[in-house]
């Protein structure tokens, strides 16, 4: 092997070098992921191209705007439209590479600046409410499993069997009405109190308070998922050997509900949390349109309420991406998580 | 001192045929002492309840099983205590090493941090309990730099080691080990017995749990069988092998693979009985796969007989004939032809189940020994005793039927006029025992012994068989009327090499399967010593050695014995 590799010269790219490179853990996870990001852009690329019914008209139907041949005509050589299809993907990709990721014309503003505003808010939304149904996710699932057809654990797996058969829509729609319009102890809409111009604590204090409804709402449709993984991985890890050896070890019972049981109960969680990513952005899809929350969920629907294609393009990008590096987080850190694994 | 007082344990099993639960036995009225500076081991087939006696020592019986009786640490009474009380006693007074398999250190966290992790329960500093454990990993003889691995990442006999490591880190005085030689080398289980004997000495009390025999003989002082739930012997380690007495016990070393054991190994005959409540047996648990259960065996319980001179009750049997019974006994015989003196004062027993190998030059008297012990000649003095009855007062037919002969030739011992069906036929018929059933018995025995049933083979003549084929017509012939004893005599030596080797091997199993005893006579000791327990050798008409057959392998006390093996072997030519 190695006298052809000196044979060829110089070559730094021969095929066993190339091998070698390929077969390095993070070379391996980055080509698989640039691969799949490559794919869905192609994707997001081609989608409203093969829409039926005229691009420029879906464009522009939702404005006062007659279109006529000469506009028309317009249009399509200013969006490019009139290049092979090639040569379209090629503007594409080295525009979203610039950080353009195209102009919204129902908002006369740059997509990647609707986009960039009101991520914060989604980011705030999701990620709090992430980590709120996975600790009471983990925290329920662990004491249930621990008292398993005890009173507690029974009360407990009706009640969220009960919160998981209503959809997330008509769950926000309840607390709205319930805590927002009948009771008024929570704002209907927005994320901050418009003009108020509040600065330091008391602007913390407002954005806490407009997130409450949407936070619980969205974390109590994301909790009962959460509690059954975790209950019945529990379940199964009860009944495995460890859990005898450290009982037999005279260990508190704290220590091995969740140092050994629960430690090892967690890992198909963890490894759903790649997946989980997508229910709750379409999750927060609806929360943010119930409670007017001014993230990417109500932007997405403006957009498709608007026809905004360019802004749609936009958020199917950005939402890639976020998935995409979910996705390699959990992956990277799989192998602390669970030593067995040697590749994730 | 670990004590355990008329201890049951059972476990509910949902039966989901009907919605009732059953339940099974796993100990029956175990007491058992382990006193300081004792190590005693439990040995038994799997699904004997060694696990469970293992488990109940901890109180960490899984939830479905019932437990009555006391288990005593020290004089401390747990069967009573909660799992918050038993939280101080578990590995500070008592542990465990857990049996190897699976997930039974925690796949997450390090090795060197689940040994250490009950040394920082009891307080110990995180260094202090790291450094200890580091010293056992050494002293167990873990290769240095496998603690920060992961259980996974370590072989089987090191997880095994971890295992000990974990059970030695606090220092209890009561150490239950539960197979720790299983999954471990033969280099690694010396020193693991090294490590056993040192904790012995330091006055602690270990309880092994095994199936390997030899380790057991290796680390205890004393043994204990326990057979389906049951204890059924105690006996001192020394004894296990050699005179142990117990049918059981003795079925259980024939089926250890000994470095000097030269039989062929045995299985215990018959399956297991039935652990469910509902069928628990009024008699013996084990006479079902007994080789010697009478009528009362299936009856009534045995009670423990005590052994030794001043009956220590440390050591017993559970056994209704006071452990394995003599079948035959030969006491002082002589019998000569004419003046022709062929025995001289005889006196050998056989036991129930066993297999006594006759060897000798031919002319030496074993076949004359062999029929006087059938009854079918006279003896001149002395007496053979069969079951406590003297030969010639047992009522002829009776004991012939109870006495099964193959003898040299079965050309000769088969008459040429009877088809294969007749022949097997006819001890049958001189019986009266012919019936509307006997076909199928005899396909059974045809079926038996690895011979065609169908019509057209039971319709041939001897003389259209190989002499293979025909001696095990012999053998079906000889067993059709289930005989107690077997006397094979030279049954294989006209017989090529791998046809006596099939017939041997037929022989054994079938020995092994009816549980009945054999005398083997041969004048080839290297086939003896690959069939029998026992081997007596004859030369000039007495007996010059009888001893377990592999002590006469390994270790013959008379020169004809060795000289008989020396010829074998090629290594001394006859002058």
């Amino acid at each position: 092997m190695k006298k052809e590799n000196s044979s060829s010269g110089r070559n730094l790219l021969s095929i066993y070098r190339i091998k070698y490179i390929l077969s390095k853990r993070w070379v391996k996870i980055a080509t698989v992921y640039l691969m799949t990001l490559f794919i869905l852009l192609f994707i997001n690329f081609i989608l409203p191209r093969l829409l039926p019914g005229d691009v420029i008209i879906a464009m522009y139907s939702g404005q006062e705007l007659l279109i006529t041949d000469e506009l028309y005509n317009e249009l399509i050589v200013l969006h490019g439209l009139d290049k092979p299809l090639i040569e379209q993907f090629y503007t594409y990709i080295t525009q979203l590479a610039h950080g353009d990721l195209g102009y919204s014309y129902v908002h006369r503003a740059s997509t990647i600046d609707l986009i960039m505003k009101a991520l914060p808010w989604t980011l705030l939304l999701v990620l709090s409410s992430f980590i709120l149904s996975s600790i009471a996710g983990i925290i329920l699932g662990v004491e249930s499993s621990w008292r398993r057809g005890g009173r507690f654990d029974r009360l407990l797996l009706m009640f969220l069997l009960f919160i998981d058969g209503i959809p997330s829509l008509a769950l926000g729609i309840m607390f709205l009405s319930v805590f927002s319009l009948y009771c008024g102890w929570f704002p209907t809409a927005g994320a901050i109190t418009p003009y108020s111009d509040e600065t330091g604590i008391t602007y913390i204090i407002d954005v806490l308070w407009h997130l409450i409804l949407p936070l619980s709402a969205l974390t109590l449709s994301q909790l009962p998922g959460d509690y059954l993984l975790i209950r019945s991985s529990m379940l199964l890890t009860i009944r495995e050997p460890f859990v005898l050896t450290a009982r037999a070890k005279g260990i508190k019972e704290r220590r091995i509900k969740y140092l050994h049981t629960a430690r090892n109960a967690i890992l198909p969680f963890f490894t759903r949390i790649g997946i989980r990513v997508v229910y709750v952005i379409t999750g927060v899809l609806f929360i943010e349109t119930i409670f007017a929350y001014p993230g990417l969920g109500l932007l997405t629907y403006e957009a498709i309420s608007n026809r905004d294609l360019p802004l749609m393009q936009g958020i199917f990008t950005i939402s890639v991406i976020l998935v995409l590096l979910v996705n390699i987080i959990v992956d990277l850190s799989y192998k602390k998580i669970d030593p067995r694994i040697e590749y994730a | 001192m670990l004590k355990f007082k008329n201890l049951n344990v059972q476990y509910r099993i949902s039966d989901t045929s009907n919605a009732s639960d059953k339940s099974i036995i796993a100990l029956d009225n175990i007491s058992l002492n382990v006193n300081k500076g004792e190590c005693v081991s439990i040995i038994g087939e799997s699904g004997s309840g060694k696990s469970t006696l293992a488990l109940a020592s901890m109180k960490l019986l899984s939830p479905n099983a019932s437990m009555s009786g006391s288990i005593l640490l020290d004089d401390i009474d747990i069967s009573n205590l909660t799992d918050k009380e038993m939280e101080n006693i578990r590995w500070n007074k008592i542990s465990l090493v857990f049996q190897n398999y699976g997930d039974v250190l925690n796949p997450v966290h390090k090795i060197i941090d689940q040994i250490a992790e009950p040394l920082i329960k009891n307080g110990e500093s995180r260094s202090v309990a790291l450094d200890r454990s580091l010293e056992m990993i050494d002293y167990l003889k873990i290769k240095p730099g496998r603690s920060t691995l992961f259980p996974h990442q370590i072989s089987a006999g090191e997880r095994q080691r971890v295992l000990i490591a974990m059970a030695l880190i606090t220092d209890p005085d009561i150490l239950v080990m539960d197979e720790p030689a299983a999954s471990v080398d033969a280099i690694t289980r010396s020193h693991l017995v090294n490590i056993i004997q040192q904790q012995v000495k330091a006055q602690k009390a270990v309880l092994m749990i095994t199936h390997d025999l030899s380790f057991a003989t290796l680390c205890s002082d004393r043994i204990v069988v326990l057979y389906s739930g049951n204890i059924i012997e105690s006996l001192p380690s020394a004894e296990l092998m050699d005179s142990q007495e117990h049918p059981y016990t003795r079925a259980l070393v024939r089926s250890f693979p000994l470095m000097e054991r030269t039989k062929e190994l045995a299985g215990v005959r018959g399956i297991p009985p039935s652990q469910f409540l509902e069928n628990k047996p009024k008699g013996c648990i084990f006479a079902p796969r007994c080789t010697q259960s009478i009528e009362v065996c299936f009856q009534k319980r045995p009670k423990a007989k005590l052994k030794g001179l001043n009956g220590q009750s440390e050591f017993f049997v559970m056994c209704h004939r006071g452990g394995i019974a003599t079948m035959v006994s030969v006491k002082n015989i002589n019998k000569s032809y004419k003046d022709i003196t062929v025995l001289r004062n005889i006196s050998l027993t056989l036991d129930e189940g066993e297999i006594l190998a006759l060897v000798g030059e031919t002319g030496s008297g074993k076949t004359t020994l062999a029929y006087l012990i059938a009854g079918t000649i006279k003896l001149d003095s002395g007496e053979i005793l069969f079951r406590k009855k003297k030969v010639e007062e047992i009522e002829k037919l009776e004991f012939s039927k109870k006495v099964g002969i193959i003898y040299q030739s079965p050309r000769d011992s088969i008459s040429h006029r009877f088809n294969i069906f007749e022949a097997i036929a006819e001890p049958l018929k001189i019986h009266g025992l012919f019936n509307g059933g006997s076909a199928d018995k005899i396909e059974k025995a045809l079926r038996e012994v690895q011979l065609p049933v169908d019509e057209f083979f039971m319709k041939k003549y001897p003389h259209e068989l190989s002499g293979g084929e025909l001696q095990r017509v012999a053998i079906a012939r000889a067993l059709i009327l289930e005989p107690d004893l077997l006397i094979a005599d030279e049954s294989t030596s006209f017989l090529d090499p791998s046809v006596q080797a099939k017939i041997l091997k037929l022989l054994l199993d079938l020995q092994n399967e009816h549980g009945i005893s054999m005398i083997f006579i041969t004048h080839d000791i290297g086939v003896a010593r690959k069939v029998s327990d026992r081997i007596a050798v004859l030369y000039n008409g007495r007996i010059v050695e009888n001893a377990p057959s592999h002590r006469i392998i390994e270790n013959p006390q008379h020169e004809y014995t060795k000289f008989l093996i020396d010829a074998l072997r090629g290594s001394k030519i006859i002058k």
